[in-house]
């Protein structure tokens, strides 16, 4: 359901606003809603921010550098007896914060991390087929 | 002898850990991480980030293949990108350290024109 809201902008921000959507390709109320949704979301999710991919993306973050998803995955990658924050902080050169950051963000937004935890595993299979069989064209 | 394998340098994309590229460079292979060592390629898209490869003169080591697809096409005249597999190198403390292994390995006898031309490269299973 969306529910209509007024807001009014200072003529800097709106000009700003429009500038960046015009640029952007997509409609103000888009950026609107796109911005508030990620600013609320590190409001209760210190230390994850969102950053652009070259495909258009916008993908949940640490500040300190890896996505959440590569954390989310690294985390499963260990087996359960190893699957604590301290484990992982210490293989992936972070600190415990970071990790149970990454992790809450996960644990609040679990379809849309182990979405692109499966997409990025169909994308990789998909693209080492690939290179494989162009491969085996240099041995025929 | 380390230095007979220095023409191969890597830059590990940013979900590999800082240990592993001075491991790496320990060993005698010229590699940063770029959570650790590049911090202002933090969050920069990848095309940024294959551009910075480029000027370094190094190869990029990486697991995400559709946003690196991406970044090829846009810096064409890249060094070389090095793939690997998740199931091949799990990012746990052993498979990590068998990316280690597999990278020197590759440094040490790399595909033809790694680290000069555009190849691109998915790391075989490796040594245990």
């Amino acid at each position: 359901m969306v529910a209509p809201t007024n807001v009014r902008f200072p003529d800097a921000v709106d000009q700003g606003l429009a500038d960046y959507a015009r640029q952007a390709g997509a409609k103000k109320s888009t950026v609107v809603v796109n911005a508030v949704r990620e600013w609320l979301r590190m409001q209760t999710h210190a230390g994850i921010i969102f950053v652009p991919t070259i495909t258009g993306e916008r993908r949940a973050a640490l500040v300190v550098g890896p996505q959440v998803w590569t954390v989310a995955e690294a985390w499963l990658q260990h087996d359960k007896a190893e699957r604590t924050p301290a484990v992982l902080a210490e293989t992936l050169g972070l600190s415990t914060a970071d990790i149970e950051a990454a992790l809450a963000y996960w644990a609040d937004y679990k379809d849309e991390i182990d979405e692109l935890i499966g997409r990025h595993r169909a994308s990789q299979d998909e693209a080492l087929a690939a290179w494989e069989r162009r491969r085996h064209l240099d041995g025929v | 002898m380390a230095s007979d394998f220095t023409r191969v340098r890597f830059l590990l994309d940013e979900h590999y850990p800082g240990w592993l590229a001075e491991d790496l460079t320990a060993d005698g292979y010229d590699t940063v991480a770029l959570t650790a060592h590049r911090p202002e390629l933090r969050g920069a898209d990848d095309g940024r980030v294959l551009a910075a490869a480029v000027a370094e003169g190094r190869v990029v080591v990486t697991e995400d293949v559709s946003t690196f697809s991406a970044a090829i096409a846009l810096v064409p005249d890249h060094l070389g990108v090095v793939y690997c597999h998740h199931s091949r190198y799990q990012r746990t403390r052993a498979g990590l350290e068998r990316l280690r292994k597999a990278l020197g390995a590759l440094a040490a006898e790399p595909p033809a024109g790694l680290g000069e031309h555009p190849v691109i490269w998915w790391l075989s299973g490796g040594p245990d």
